[in-house]
């Protein structure tokens, strides 16, 4: 149904068939627009079925301490979407699952306009490659037809967007994926007072069962932490448990323990980083969330205070990450856009697993 | 106890001017280029990370971070700190004006009484004289959801025997401090009962 009324958007705009049309980044991950998130896909599902229950509010820690619960739950938006045909979590060659992952941040008015808080949470929804493939390729299509312009990459919200067709689309084909009884886990980043310290924890669900995730890498942790009190001047994080699938981050956490290290330590340490924002080398099964995280912000960094580190990949492209409290990955850090390394290469490969897989 | 007398020594240390002192501690004390508050655990042993902060205390302008005991945060009101020095007269944790203390955390909410550090609020007693868990007092702040003991949304720092206080704010963002509430109401009703024992032996 969701694939004709795709093409009924389609047709009557370019009487033009639905071929299928070639894939881009933006079809299987893309970022929603700050002043469209609460209207896309609210997490209460406003008139739809909601994302997440209400009760997951008071199950997760508190995401912010200056919400009240309810207000909380209404303010929770969808900011970010990725389609994945194939999702590994651990070692490589093992059986993936296909899932749509949603990323929700509370989303606010402000004197300055619409803002989110420096919290969020990700939604996992369990669906089949069919529907992952139908979806995405109606997606492309639907912007094929439209004649939307998307640019190679992640950089911005998706230009759809734009368009009321698009937008009323995208959300028709993604709602019929994300069920409740398809929601298999829920992860948190809560923020403390001082908007400089953040606690990863989260859920998997099953049936009416919930179990407190443990931090991969650290099977008798359920949270980790991560600190930063250097603000735009310096890089000062902390993470703990400390990073253990990539030892070396440890070093580059803080501007004087790096300065301080050994070169060779340094370069191997910077290897290291660089294997965490490549997700054929990790995944979520062998890399702790907070590791994940900080990696677009200590990269910036190094590119600023250490320009003679010869890192053969580039910086984070939003300015966002010249703030050593942003910790997101892909979303908003309270109104710019952060969209890190990691999050575009992950795009970028399941884009082109994707595309492998229509071909079939 | 001569590595925490010690380590004790470092921390005090520490506070003195910033710039006299880097150099005078030990690296595992050294955060973002400062002395920061932690120190181990055997200062401190029994009681919540926030309390071993309390005991070796943050630079001006800076507070514990109740799960890390080696981090100073800044100060903000709903930290689960009193501050007095930005102008805080509670912080129950959060910044919202339900519980004991208000959003902006200047002022205690009506029938709350709020302590220092991070011993947050609690309901007052009905009356003086009349213990807070006396039957006619209300078991939980209604206004807050009460504590699962089996969510994770419960603070890992709680102590032991507390699942829910009668008479504090059961606010699950609440932090836990050094002073344990339930602690001392247990201790006094056990005095109580001893007391009164002493006095008026049971009847055979």
């Amino acid at each position: 149904m969701f694939r004709n009324l795709a093409c009924v958007f389609a047709v009557a705009l370019s009487s033009v068939s639905c071929a299928p049309a070639p894939l881009v980044d933006q079809d299987v991950s893309f970022l929603v627009p700050l002043d469209q998130a609460r209207s896309f896909l609210p997490a209460s599902g406003a008139t739809a079925e909601p994302l997440m229950s209400r009760a997951f509010i008071d199950w997760l820690p508190p995401l912010t301490v200056v919400d009240e619960p309810d207000a909380l739950y209404a303010a929770l938006s969808t900011v970010s979407v990725r389609l994945d045909a194939c999702f590994i979590e651990g070692p490589p060659n093992q059986v993936c699952r296909p899932q749509v992952r949603l990323v929700l941040q509370p989303v606010f008015d402000s004197a300055d306009g619409t803002t989110t808080r420096d919290a969020a949470v990700h939604l996992f929804f369990s669906v089949t490659e069919a529907q992952v493939k139908r979806v995405v390729s109606q997606l492309a299509l639907l912007r094929t037809r439209l004649g939307i312009a998307v640019p190679a990459g992640l950089n911005d919200a998706h230009p759809g967007f734009a368009r009321d067709e698009w937008v009323q689309g995208a959300r028709a084909l993604l709602q019929p994926l994300l069920r409740s009884d398809k929601l298999v886990r829920v992860t948190a980043m809560n923020v403390h007072a001082s908007g400089e310290a953040w606690i990863f924890s989260g859920l998997d669900i099953s049936g009416s069962t919930r179990t407190t995730l443990e931090v991969p890498t650290f099977p008798s942790e359920i949270e980790a932490h991560v600190t930063s009190t250097g603000g735009t001047g310096a890089l000062e994080l902390t993470l703990v448990p400390p990073p253990r699938a990539e030892k070396g981050l440890q070093m580059l956490l803080q501007t004087t323990t790096r300065q301080q290290a050994p070169a060779g330590d340094v370069a191997a340490a910077v290897q290291g980083l660089l294997r965490i924002e490549d997700p054929a080398a990790h995944n979520p099964g062998t890399l702790d969330c907070a590791s994940c995280h900080v990696v677009a912000t200590v990269k910036s960094f190094l590119a600023r205070e250490a320009p003679g580190l010869v890192i053969d990949s580039p910086a984070p492209s939003s300015d966002a990450y010249a703030d050593s409290r942003n910790m997101r990955a892909f979303g908003y850090f309270f109104q710019k856009p952060a969209i890190s390394p990691r999050a575009q290469r992950e795009a970028s490969a399941g884009r082109a697993d994707l595309s492998h897989r229509l071909e079939q | 106890m001569i590595t925490s007398l010690r380590t004790l020594v470092l921390c005090s240390v520490a506070f003195l001017p910033l710039t006299a002192t880097a150099a005078t501690c030990a690296a595992a004390l050294l955060g973002n280029g400062l002395c920061d508050c932690g120190c181990t655990d055997s200062d401190c042993p029994s009681v919540s990370d926030f309390a071993m902060c309390q005991s070796n205390q943050c630079p001006a302008g800076r507070v514990p971070w109740e799960h890390g005991p080696t981090m100073c945060m800044g100060s903000a009101c709903g930290d689960g700190w009193k501050d007095t020095a930005t102008g805080e007269v509670c912080d129950d944790g959060n910044a919202l004006a339900s519980g004991g203390c208000s959003a902006n955390c200047r002022a205690v909410n009506p029938g709350y009484v709020c302590g220092e550090g991070a011993s947050g609020c609690r309901l007052a007693p009905v009356d003086a004289g009349t213990p807070m868990m006396d039957a006619g007092a209300p078991a939980v702040d209604a206004g807050t959801p009460a504590v699962d003991a089996g969510t994770p949304a419960v603070d890992a720092g709680t102590p032991a025997g507390g699942s829910v206080d009668a008479g504090v704010d059961a606010d699950p963002r609440h932090s836990q401090g050094c002073t344990s509430v339930p602690a001392q109401l247990v201790g006094a009703l056990a005095l109580l009962l001893v007391r009164r024992r002493l006095v008026r032996p049971p009847s055979a």
